[in-house]
């Protein structure tokens, strides 16, 4: 270091939270490869955030699993207070029952936030699924949710096919600004990888129409 | 003969202005002494209490013109000197003790400091423990000081500071005094000398008129008996040019006339002595007291630096670096910086910034013109600031949109925030719109914030030049903020810069309750602050300390490196 370089001591900051929720979809089409994969992906992501010690201050992950239940398997929390469950599979397919706890999720960290009066970002909710919902699911009511809450700017919804997934009914709950994606074959490690990305440039965009989201290289080109 | 006595007369006449004259010179000897003791005593204040290079003048900014001033001002009347017997006699067998001669040690000292180049760091003219003295109380002839180990006590530092700044003020009234003495002398002395010298040229003027007056008559008296037929001729040979003269007399008239008319002071004879040729007293002369930051002799000027540099998400989402600032001068010391931060959601915020910055500061600076306020040294009010802010913010917002249009395109495509800053040696003028913060440091080492940053419910949120704010609660959306202690330091950042400068989020450990406390943190702009100032008084080219700051801003410090935002920081300072 040269003489008479700028240096500086900066204070330590409180890094404002941003909560993202994953409603995982674990009903037994998933069995085999695709949850290995899954499993895998989870692992992958919590390294990457851990490593970027800006991201493992600001991100708060959560996690849903749901079949033909829906079970809260992780409450939002900092990766440093955590370890990623690993998830097992069996039976349907509760899609919109699973989406919905993730909404409600949403709005009760949000309340915490607002009774210690801190800022936040814009939590994330990603849905990821690899059939069909079931018949008795109120996709339509979903919908409608979805679509005012977006529009409201309560959070930002994010669904992504697995192969065989159903996409139309995904292109129904999804808002026309963040269409859903079909994830190339198994890739939940670039998936992932995107996501951390895109969740420390989440925190320096503004809020607006658009997000500006680093390229994804792991989907199968179905974009509208 | 008659011209003899006129010529006698005119000599004498003469003489006054030269003898005021000689008193004129004498009273500039006394100015130009007191000057020069002066300036000895500053060197030699400045000498005993300053460590640093960066602490001397303004106008000192090599060691050659370092060594000049000392030279010219601190040897005279080779203070070392007498120190040097003082000790001698004084303290003579301590040394010898130390098996050192104080000669040889003393020679050493003296020859290092005058001879070497790298005058600073060698003042240790004569070292402390050498009196023996076991507090700097018992030892009152050491005016001098040394770098060991007891400077860094800093009740040292703080007591001998005041001592010689008690005495720095006492020598300064003695010799004011003295000098004013003087000229009273002189003043008097002219006075009555010139009073007496007066009478005497007076009385002597009338007896030699009445002489002069007496012998024409006699003269004409005696012609006119001895030719009276001859002179009758002769006076009306004289009528005629008598007639003739009141066409000579007219052009004065008229020119009396024209002058009454100007606006002149004069109305009475001129005075005896000419204003231009002997100017008054400096000014120096009237004063009593000096005022404590001295600035007749030490004149700080602004030293402004500042810095964009790109995000690390905007690198990986492949965007430009959307922040951009901008800082000039006005003249006489004022002079504008902008920083504006362009929508992260917005396509072509960069150009945006870009603009705003440069129409912004240009904006700004002719508002400082036409109101005078630089050269009058005037703030104006809180209330004239904030109107004149809000039309130069709608002026520019305007002049945005037709960009925007000539560009074919959205103007919330260009969408920024935007915080201008006038700064001046007597105080800072503030606007903005959005966030980023901008704080300045007084005198007395304060770092104070002078804006709050606009900031929604959602982290990152806030409002933009182009946002709809300027039909509805307008003055909601604007601060401003007129700033009249002095400030020696200022800053303006970006939010990106907010987290690594400034205590911005703080969550209290019992209430969990978050805050954001708004306060520039002084372990970063301390040093930053000090660095500047010795990269300035090195005489570092201005692109070498643009380079240095830019790498500072990428990744001057983990905070700094892990931050994602664009990151742009203006700091200034008075060097």
């Amino acid at each position: 270091m040269a003489k008479n370089d700028f240096a500086a001591e900066s204070p330590d900051n409180y890094e404002q939270k941003c909560l993202c929720v994953l409603a995982l979809d674990v009903s037994g089409s998933m069995a085999g490869k695709p949850i290995d994969e899954l499993n895998q992906g989870l692992e992958d992501f919590y390294d990457e955030i851990q490593e970027d010690a800006t991201t493992a201050n600001r991100l708060e992950i959560s996690i849903i699993t749901f079949h033909s239940d829906v079970k809260n398997e992780l409450e939002p929390a900092l990766v440093d207070n955590f370890t990623m469950p690993i998830l097992t599979t069996k039976g349907s397919t509760k899609l919109v029952d699973g989406v919905r706890e993730a909404i409600a999720k949403v709005e009760a960290r949000k309340q915490w936030y607002k009774e210690t009066g801190q800022p936040y970002y814009r939590p994330w909710i990603i849905a990821i699924t690899d059939g069909e919902p079931d018949s008795d699911q109120d996709v339509e009511g979903l919908t409608q949710e979805i679509r005012t809450a977006i529009e409201g700017k309560k959070f930002v919804f994010l669904a992504i096919g697995v192969q065989g997934a159903n996409m139309d009914t995904l292109k129904q709950i999804s808002h026309s600004d963040m269409p859903p994606q079909l994830l190339q074959g198994l890739k939940f490690g670039a998936f992932f990888k995107w996501l951390s990305a895109s969740m420390s440039t989440v925190t320096s965009s503004k809020p607006g129409e658009q997000v500006n989201l680093p390229t994804p290289d792991w989907t199968q080109g179905f974009t509208t | 003969m008659k011209l003899g006595f006129a010529i006698l007369f005119i000599v004498l006449l003469g003489n006054g202005p030269y003898l005021y004259a000689a008193q004129q010179d004498e009273k500039q000897q006394i100015v130009g002494e007191a000057i020069d003791n002066i300036n000895i005593q500053i060197a030699k204040y400045f000498i005993n209490t300053r460590l640093r290079p960066k602490d001397f003048p303004y106008y000192i900014q090599t060691f050659e013109q370092l060594n000049e001033f000392l030279n010219r001002y601190y040897y005279a009347g080779h203070p070392l000197i007498i120190l040097v017997n003082q000790i001698n006699n004084a303290k003579n067998d301590y040394l010898n003790t130390q098996g050192m001669s104080l000669d040889k040690f003393f020679e050493n000292r003296i020859s290092v400091h005058l001879t070497q180049k790298k005058i600073i760091g060698n003042y240790n003219l004569s070292p402390h423990w050498a009196c023996l003295a076991n507090t700097f109380e018992s030892c009152h002839q050491c005016w001098y000081f040394d770098w060991g180990w007891q400077w860094d006590m800093k009740c040292w530092q703080d007591w001998w500071k005041k001592t010689q700044w008690q005495q720095f003020q006492e020598a300064i009234e003695k010799i004011m005094t003295e000098a004013n003495a003087k000229m009273a002398v002189i003043e008097a002395n002219e006075k009555s000398h010139f009073a007496s010298f007066d009478q005497l040229v007076t009385i002597f003027c009338v007896i030699v008129l009445m002489i002069l007056v007496s012998i024409f008559l006699i003269l004409i008296i005696f012609a006119i008996k001895k030719h009276k037929h001859r002179f009758l001729i002769k006076m009306n040979r004289g009528k005629t040019i008598l007639s003739q003269k009141p066409n000579h007399s007219q052009p004065d008239n008229a020119k009396s006339v024209a002058n009454n008319n100007t606006v002149t002071e004069k109305s009475s004879p001129s005075p005896l002595y000419d204003r231009e040729k002997f100017p008054p007293t400096q000014p120096i002369i009237e004063t009593k007291t000096i005022s404590s930051d001295m600035t007749p002799w030490i004149i700080k000027k602004w030293f402004v630096i500042g810095g964009s540099v790109i995000g690390k998400s905007h690198i990986e989402s492949q965007l430009p670096c959307q922040d951009n600032h901008y800082h000039e001068e006005i003249g006489n010391n004022w002079g504008i910086a902008v920083v504006a931060d362009g929508a992260g959601s917005a396509e072509y915020s960069h150009f945006g910034s870009q603009f705003i910055v440069q129409k912004t500061a240009r904006a700004f600076h002719e508002l400082v013109i036409k109101n005078d306020w630089h050269q009058q040294n005037q703030l104006p009010s809180n209330k004239d600031w904030h109107l004149s802010a809000k039309n130069v913010l709608t002026e520019v917002r305007e002049m945005l949109e037709s960009y925007a249009n000539v560009q074919q395109r959205e103007t919330k495509s260009l969408a920024c925030t935007v915080i201008a800053v006038i700064y001046s040696p007597i105080g800072l003028l503030i606007t903005h719109i959005g966030d980023g913060r901008a704080a300045y440091c007084n005198w007395q080492n304060e770092w104070k914030s002078i804006m709050i940053p606009w900031k929604g419910e959602e982290a990152n949120a806030t409002v933009f030049m182009t946002s709809d704010i300027w039909h509805q609660n307008i003055d909601h959306f604007v601060e401003s903020r007129v700033i009249t202690e002095k400030p020696i330091a200022f800053t303006l950042i970006s939010d990106g810069c907010e987290k690594s400068s400034f205590e911005c989020s703080q969550v209290d450990p019992i209430t969990k309750k978050w805050s954001d406390p708004n306060k520039p943190y002084p372990k970063f702009f301390k040093p930053l602050v000090t660095t500047l100032k010795n990269l300035k008084q090195e005489g570092t080219p201005y692109n070498e300390i643009q380079a240095k700051w830019h790498s500072f801003l990428t990744a001057g410090n983990q905070t700094l490196k892990d931050e994602s935002d664009d990151k742009t920081m203006i700091l200034g300072v008075l060097i």
